[in-house]
């Protein structure tokens, strides 16, 4: 997905709220000093309350992503919206489902990044690929971000790897910190940074590497 | 008693000691996960137990545990160097082959000592094109031509078999040893041991020539 698909997905989300405040989700006053306030007893409440979400973006006659949401919140004046228990969520790349992801929940912020939290699970071909606890996707540079930990499965072998990143525009999960991989419960490799091709499911690691195998 | 069962441990932990092959390069690894196959390059060393190859590039499988490299090496092993173009390596069955232009420098240092109270130490070259090596025991076969040289003595065969628990080279087929003064011998077979400055001929014709 390039940056104007990027640009455009999120648009088309933020239109999707403007549109659900015109119809009616929100009150009816649009005076933002009482939009700002609730009602005693109800400080914390979300505006409004969406359930059973399915969204789908598209940019260029091209589906870009798709998510089934347990429930939406949509804010009071000047918060993120938060989308609570994402079961479904697939990113499409060259017209087909690229990566599948699921997360306990996620808030989008005033320039529609999007944050998942509490138990992220990435898939590729229906598998698990990642897991961690926090993950970033900013449509602007397309690309997802996972600051602390994450564990990278494939083909029965582990990646864990610190401040990891999936750049959606190519077909790679980079990290620049110390990675520990391993394969089966023979093969263990350190090393400084990582380079994982997601469709041909390789690694590559450039820079100083120590491979221990266990006979 | 409690001595007996320090022991039984002491082995019981030795014999469980899992062997390790340990890799390290400076440059790049690409790993295909569902291969098993690593291909590592820029200042390769393998690393198990006394054994050390070095090598620029090295592509490993780690289900077969067999190393490969094409693009030189250098095995250090005791007193043992081979150089060669080719190497392959199994790491289950602790057998490796080198090829072309293999050669092997063997240092023995013998009981001798120099003004400065150091042992003395001989080193015999050996080349060939083939060699099979039992990383375990350091025994070796080698094929395809085989000269060794030590000192101004040399011998030539078409093969060569060496033992190292018991320092002995047997060499067949055509072998024909050169000694220090010039002398030739001639025969089916020869016994060098590589610490001894003898050698044993054997086989039904035995040709000697020798300056008088």
């Amino acid at each position: 997905m390039n940056l104007k698909a990027g640009i455009a997905a999120f648009a088309v989300l933020a239109v999707a709220f403007a549109a659900m405040y015109y119809y009616g989700f929100v009150r009816e006053s649009t005076d933002p000093l009482q939009a700002t306030e609730a009602p005693p007893g109800q400080e914390g409440m979300p505006e409004v309350l969406i359930k059973g979400l399915s969204m789908s973006s598209w940019a260029d006659g091209e589906k870009v992503w798709e998510m089934e949401v347990e429930s939406m919140e949509l804010p009071r004046f000047g918060r993120n919206a938060v989308l609570n228990n994402i079961t479904k969520g697939v990113i499409y790349r060259q017209q087909g489902p690229y990566l599948g992801f699921k997360a306990g929940r996620a808030s989008v912020d005033g320039r529609n990044r999007m944050q998942f939290t509490e138990g992220v699970v990435v898939s590729s071909e229906g598998k698990t690929l990642m897991t961690t606890e926090s993950m970033s996707w900013d449509p602007a540079t397309q690309k997802v971000h996972i600051p602390g930990y994450a564990e990278v499965t494939a083909d029965g072998g582990t990646v864990k790897a610190k401040d990891l990143v999936v750049d959606l525009n190519d077909e790679y999960i980079y990290t620049t910190a110390d990675i520990i991989a391993k394969q089966g419960d023979n093969v263990s490799i350190t090393a400084g940074n990582m380079r994982y091709s997601v469709t041909r499911r390789e690694m590559e690691i450039i820079g100083p590497l120590r491979i221990v195998i266990d006979l | 008693m409690i001595l007996a069962a320090i022991l039984v441990l002491v082995v019981a932990s030795g014999a469980l000691a899992a062997k390790q092959v340990i890799i390290t390069a400076t440059k790049k690894l690409n790993y295909q996960g569902q291969k098993g196959d690593a291909m590592v390059e820029g200042n390769v060393k393998i690393e198990y137990g006394t054994t050390f190859i070095y090598a620029e590039k090295l592509l490993f499988n780690s289900d077969t545990k067999i190393a490969k490299i094409d693009t030189g090496v250098r095995i250090v092993q005791d007193d043992i160097v081979i150089t060669a173009n080719v190497m392959t390596a199994d790491f289950k069955t602790e057998k490796m082959t080198v090829t072309g232009n293999v050669k092997l420098e063997l240092t023995e240092e013998l009981a001798e000592k120099d003004a400065a109270g150091k042992p003395l130490k001989d080193v015999i070259v050996l080349l060939t094109q083939r060699m099979e090596i039992d990383i375990n025991t350091n025994d070796f076969t080698a094929t395809g031509g085989v000269t060794i040289t030590k000192d101004k003595q040399k011998a030539q065969a078409a093969e060569a078999r060496y033992i190292d628990a018991e320092s002995k080279m047997t060499l067949t087929k055509g072998v024909v040893i050169t000694t220090v003064d010039g002398d030739t011998v001639k025969s089916d077979s020869a016994i060098i041991y590589t610490d001894k400055e003898t050698f044993e001929a054997e086989g039904e014709k035995i040709e000697i020539n020798f300056t008088v």
